[in-house]
This record gives C-alpha cells, structure tokens and sequence, in this order.
C-alpha cells in the first residue's frame, strides 16, 4: 500500500471517529453497563480507544516521509554558522 | 498534619530530582530550553502527556462532572484523544523537522521566517504570553486550593480563617517556588525527567485513589446505584424526569420560603404561639432544625393564606432577597408585570459578601474538623447556600455544545510549551509512541476522574450516612474533598502528591516556555549578535519568568473560577489561532497580511467574548447555542483566507524553503 492511500484511509477513519462521537442516539440513555459504568461515559471511553488504533494505523500506514539524514545535515550547518555548542 | 509531612517529603524529592538532572545540564542556552533534541520516545510521550495533563484533567475533571454528569469526558476527553494525536501528526513532525532543518527555538522564530514578517513577533508574543497566564492560572489556584483541602485540621490554632489548613496562598506560593527552583537547575531536561516521573506518579496514585473511594462507597455498582436513585440526570445528557419532578418541587418550597421571609421582615407577618405550635406540628419532613426553622412556618403561612396579600414586585422582591441577589433598578418598570422565573432570576447578580453570611449565621457550629462535631468554614458556605438559595435546576447537555467543543482541543496545535517539547525530539519517529499512546492515556485519566465526580452528587459518608458533599460545594474542591472524606490519612497524603505531580508537570513546561520565548524572540532577536552570552540569556529567562510567576500569583488571590470553565476559555484561545499554524505549513497562498488579520481576528474576538462571560464567570456561556470558540475560529479563519487571497503571495525563495515538492 503506497502512503497516499495510507493517508486516505486515516482520514476516513477520523470522520468515522468524529462521527461516532456525536453519539446523539446515547443522550437519554441513563442504564448503566457492566452495572456500573454510564453509557455516556462508556461510549466515549470507546472512541479513545478507537483513536489510539487509529492512530496507531497511521504510523504503520500513513507516517511521513522525509529524509532525516537531511534534517541533520541542516541542523549540522546551522550549529557550525552559529559557532558550534 | 500526617498528608502535609507526605507533601513535604515529595516535594523536597522533586527537588532534588532537579538538583541531580543539573548535573547533566551541558551548560548551554540550547540544552537549556531544548535538551539538546535528545529526547526518546518514552520520555517525549511522558513530557507531552504530563505536559497536556493539568489541574484540569484531575480537579477540573472531577468538579465539572459532578456539577454536569457523565457527559463530560465527551466534551473534552475523548475528542483531546482524536484532535491532540491529529496535531501532533499533522504539525508535530512537520515542525518538528523545521525546526532541526532551521534552528528553530520557539513558534515565532518560526512565524517569522515562513511569514517573512519581523513585525508578526511584536503582535503575536504578547497574545500567547497572555494566553498562557490563565493556563498557569489554572495551576496555581488548584494546587492552593487541593493542599487546603487535605491539611484542613492539620494545625492545632494556627490559621483557623483556612480550617486549620495551609492557607491556598502560601500553597500556591510553595508549588511556584519549588517549580521555579527546580526549572532553573535543570532547564528542558530537568523538566522532562520530572514530567515523566510525575506523570508516572499521578497516573499510578489517581488509579488506586480510584479504587479506594469505590470500595469505600460500596463498590463500582452501588456507587452507580445511589447516582441512579438520587441524581439520574448525572448518568445521561438529557434532564431525567424525576430531577424535574423533584427540582419543581424544591423550587415551589423555596418559593414559599423566600415570601414568607419577604412578609416577616417587611410586611411585619408573625405567627401566634399556638400557630407556631401548630406549623412544627404538622410539619413532617425530616430537616434539621436550622432549615426546619423556615421552613415549617413557611409552609403553615402558606396553607393558611397568609402570603396572599402579597403582590407581584413584592413577590420579586422576595425570590432576589432569598437568594441573595441584586435588584437591578433599570428593571423596575416591568417588575411587576409577572412573576420571574428560575432562568430570569439567575441573571440578576449575586450581592458581594454572602460567603460571610454562611460563616455568621453557622459560627457555633465551626471549628477545628479534626474535631468531629465541628464543621469547616467551606461546609458552613456549602450549607449556607443549600439552604438559602434556589435549588439548582437540573441541566442537559446542548447537542450542538457538544459537538462544537471539538474545537477546543485544537488549542495542542498553537501552544507554545508543546512546540518547544515537540523540538526535544530526537528523531521523527520519537513520535510515534505519543500520537498512539496519548487518546489511551487519556481515557486511562478521566474515566476514574468522570466517574468520581458523578459518585459524589449522591455519595453519603459510610459513617454517618450524612451527604457527602453538599450540592453548592465549590467544584475545584470536589476531588480533595472526596479523597480527604474517603481515604486514609497517609493514603489521602500520596494521593495529594499525585494531583500535585499533574499540575507541576504542566506548569514547569510552561514557566519554561515563556523565559524561552522572552530570550528568543524579544532579547536576543531585538539585540546585536553576541550582546549576550549564554550565562546571561539563561539569567534573563529566569528573571522574565519570576516575573510572569508573581503576575499568575496575584491573579490568583482574587475571586477563583471553576478550573474547567476558565481552561476551556483558555484552550480556546489559542485554538482560535490553529488555523494559522494549519495554514502555514500546507497553504502555499497564506500571507503576512493574511496571517495578521488571522492573529487581530482570533484576538479581539477572544478578548470580546471573554469580557460578555464576565471573565469566565458564567460556565454556561454560549452564542447563539454553541461553543464561543466556533466564531472565534470562523472569525480568523474567513479572515486569514480574504486577506491572503487579495494581497501579495510570499516570495518563490519562501515557498522553496518551506514547501519543496512542486505541485
């Protein structure tokens, strides 16, 4: 999978994500899950989850790339016109 | 007095973590406020996540819970863990790579450069300093107000106005003081390694204070339970119908009060002995005597048709003086016309001193709480306003609040303190571990947090089956007070520590972010090159730090806010700037002229809106039904992107620098 289309599914994944988090269908619902845990809260609890995967997706699918060799070169340069450390 | 010797130890334990991280300091400017860009991931994930985590996420959490109910970890908890990882992906390694490309220190070297604006420094320093004072703000008043909690009793005579605790000013000054110290030893590493270790501290104390109270409530379920029953509202978003019902009722007996008051005091009403008598008598409602005292009589004068010759204004008069609100005499045309409602009686404002009426009228029953039949002088308020003041009506969440709140944590992109820690990065891929990890360390904080604030609404001490904390209870004051009321003295002691560790891990990023910025974008940008050493410049940071410290200090003497209302004022500040930053690193088309009139827009919007909140006095303020924050980004938004679009774009040279692939 190239990182273009990495990135287009990251980005559906985060509407999905917003979406799901607009859980209006949850806003009269006052039943505890698990005995103990309000929907509200439980739902929500599940869209961070949600969004530590995806984000997990994304370093796997989607991360940027660019040349850290040529980060350095230029951090290097800098440091030497400034007079080094 | 057990807690305050454990605050003690953990502070002077965190100073001496800063003296030790000194000895690693290189002795440079750079390594300094960067750490020399050697930080890994698993401490860059700790600095960013302590960083984020503020007195707002545990004290602010927990009062904004147990005042609106489970909602609220949608508000800002789950959508902090889509927007934070987004902007740490989407900027975070862009700028970070920017930065390591072009030597960047701070948000404006680098605003300057991509703007080609000297001048942009001059307007944009002073909006994100001031920004970053109610952040600080924030901070400060939580770590007084949790310390006064905890030590309350702690002192035998001494400071009896602060319930024998350490006055909230002198802790305040402390938690500022020993931050301050060990900043300066270590500079960005030394505040790294203390973020992570603090990070580590309240994560593991805040998950076992949780699992205390639980137990002490009756486990998970029945402190569910006691919620479902008393106060079924704080479960869901919307207004359950039997807090109506009960609300309804509270109201009409409040009113009954407020006019049998109103007649007694002005209309010269008296009850007869024998009526006396006769109202105690048939009253039946199991009140203590303090609130049976009006109560009853209330009620008989009422039955009686005693309350009938009074009129409209009379009756208006009387609801304002119940509950200890100012008439406003613009008002007084259409005073009488009908009777105010709840809603229309809350915009008539509060009269100054009633904090002091709660004292007098309760002084028998004050004094020191390690004495159990003793109250403290915040129960005596809490109590005072239960029982004089309308009862709170119960309250839903607006949808489209709820979904507008989205903006503020867009507010990670634009902070300042985030985006020196982003430049610590070792490499592009520390990041990694902190885009995953940061939504699940989220959850891992709030959930507890969320839940206790909503146990408490209807939580009763496992004692004395009395409420535990009354329902005008201040809010910042929610968390210490359960962990004080629930725990034991030793445990109540680290767990204190542990909210300590959340607020100074924010706060030492922060004080080192502004004496950064000063040096950087003002002192150093402004003078001729080698004016100063690196000696001098770190002595210049500190002392534009102690500045802004005492400037936060005094600030917070004055009347506190809710943590929760004046954060979400704050993040939305600076998320009023984010399209900024958005558009500087993939919009080719932004210009200067575009970016000042994105900064004046975001800036006079805020300062307007801020000002209409009464300074973030009112936590429900809204325009037209959302989130204030969605103009503010409306207003910079529209104006960064007309302004851009009609002046000149930025130089080929610029564009080369910073967006090198064509497209």
């Amino acid at each position: 999978m190239n990182k273009s289309t990495g990135k287009w599914i990251i980005v559906g994944l985060v509407i999905l994500l917003i979406v799901l988090h607009h859980d209006i269908w949850n806003w009269d619902n006052k039943e505890p899950v698990f005995g103990f845990m309000p929907m509200a809260l439980l739902w929500q609890a599940g869209i961070s989850i949600g969004a530590g995967a995806t984000w997990f997706l994304a370093t796997k699918i989607a991360w940027p790339d660019f040349s850290e060799d040529d980060v350095e070169l230029a951090a290097t340069e800098a440091v030497s016109q400034e007079g080094g450390e | 007095m057990t807690q305050l010797i454990i605050i003690s130890i953990y502070l002077c334990l965190l100073l001496g973590l800063g003296i030790f991280s000194s000895k690693l300091f290189r002795g440079t400017s750079k390594d300094y406020m960067l750490a020399s860009h050697s930080i890994g991931p698993f401490m860059l994930l700790m600095s960013l996540f302590g960083t984020t985590m503020t007195a707002f996420a545990l004290v602010g959490s927990t009062g904004e819970s147990f005042k609106e109910g489970a909602g609220v970890y949608g508000l800002l908890a789950s959508s902090s863990g889509i927007i934070h990882s987004l902007c740490f992906f989407v900027l975070g390694v862009k700028l970070w790579s920017l930065g390591r490309k072009y030597g960047y220190t701070t948000q404006i070297q680098y605003f300057r450069d991509r703007l080609e604006s000297d001048k942009i420094g001059v307007i944009l320093f002073p909006i994100l300093v001031g920004l970053v004072i109610p952040y600080l703000l924030i901070g400060v008043m939580a770590s007084g107000t949790v310390i006064n909690s905890i030590t309350e009793g702690a002192f035998e005579t001494a400071f009896a106005e602060y319930d024998y605790g350490v006055p909230p000013w002198m802790a305040s000054l402390v938690i500022c003081i020993v931050v301050l110290i060990y900043v300066f030893f270590g500079g960005m590493r030394g505040t790294a390694m203390a973020n992570t270790a603090q990070t580590i501290v309240f994560m593991i104390l805040g998950l076992i204070t949780f699992f205390i109270i639980s137990n002490k409530l009756g486990g998970l379920e029945q402190a569910t339970a006691n919620v479902l029953e008393k106060n079924p509202s704080k479960m869901k978003r919307s207004v359950d119908p039997q807090d109506t019902q009960e609300y309804e009722q509270a109201y009409a007996k409040w009113q009954t009060v407020a006019f049998y008051n109103y007649a007694v005091n002005h209309q010269k009403l008296t009850l007869t002995d024998e009526q006396t008598k006769q109202a105690f008598d048939e009253f039946k409602a199991p009140l203590p005597p303090f609130l049976k005292k009006d109560r009853a009589p209330a009620a008989f004068a009422r039955r009686n048709g005693l309350l009938d010759s009074l009129s409209v204004e009379e009756k208006n008069h009387a609801l304002l003086e119940q509950d200890d609100r100012e008439f406003d005499a613009k008002d007084s045309d259409h005073f009488a016309d009908h009777l105010l409602t709840h809603e229309e009686l809350q915009h008539y404002p509060r009269q100054a001193g009633t904090d002091e009426a709660g004292i007098k009228m309760f002084k028998a029953q004050i004094g020191n709480p390690s004495d159990p039949g003793k109250w403290t002088r915040k129960k005596a308020r809490g109590v005072y306003r239960a029982s004089k003041w309308a009862p709170d009506a119960p309250r839903g969440m607006n949808p489209w609040k709820f979904l507008t709140y989205f903006f503020v944590p867009l507010s990670v992109g634009m902070f300042p303190h985030l985006f020196q820690h982003w430049l610590t990065a070792k490499s592009a891929d520390s990041f990694k571990l902190a885009v995953v990890a940061h939504p699940i360390f989220i959850m891992l904080v709030w959930v507890p947090c969320v839940l206790l604030g909503v146990w408490m609404t209807s939580a009763v001490h496992p004692d004395t089956g009395a409420a535990l904390i009354p329902s005008h209870f201040p809010p910042n004051a929610v968390l210490p007070a359960a962990v004080k009321a629930l725990t034991h003295p030793f445990v109540a002691g680290l767990l204190s520590a542990g909210i300590l560790a959340a607020i100074m891990s924010s706060l030492d990023s922060q004080f080192l972010c502004v004496g950064t910025m000063f040096t950087t974008d003002i002192v150093t940008h402004y003078s001729r090159n080698d004016r100063f050493t690196d000696k001098q410049l770190i002595v210049i940071a500190r002392t534009f730090i102690v500045g802004i410290v005492a400037l936060t200090y005094l600030f917070s003497l004055f009347e506190p806010r809710r943590v929760f209302t004046l954060g979400v004022w704050c993040f939305s500040g600076f998320s009023s700037l984010f399209p900024l930053v958005l558009a500087s690193l993939y919009w080719r088309k932004l210009t200067k002229a575009g970016a000042y009139a994105a900064v004046i827009g975001a800036g006079i919007s805020w300062l307007y809106m801020f000002q209409d909140s009464g300074f973030a006095s009112n936590p429900h303020y809204d325009v037209l039904g959302v989130m204030p924050v969605t103009f503010m980004i409306l207003i910079s938004t529209s104006a960064m992107i007309i302004v851009s679009l009609v002046t000149k774009p930025p130089s080929d040279e610029t564009l080369k620098k910073f967006f090198p692939d064509p497209r």
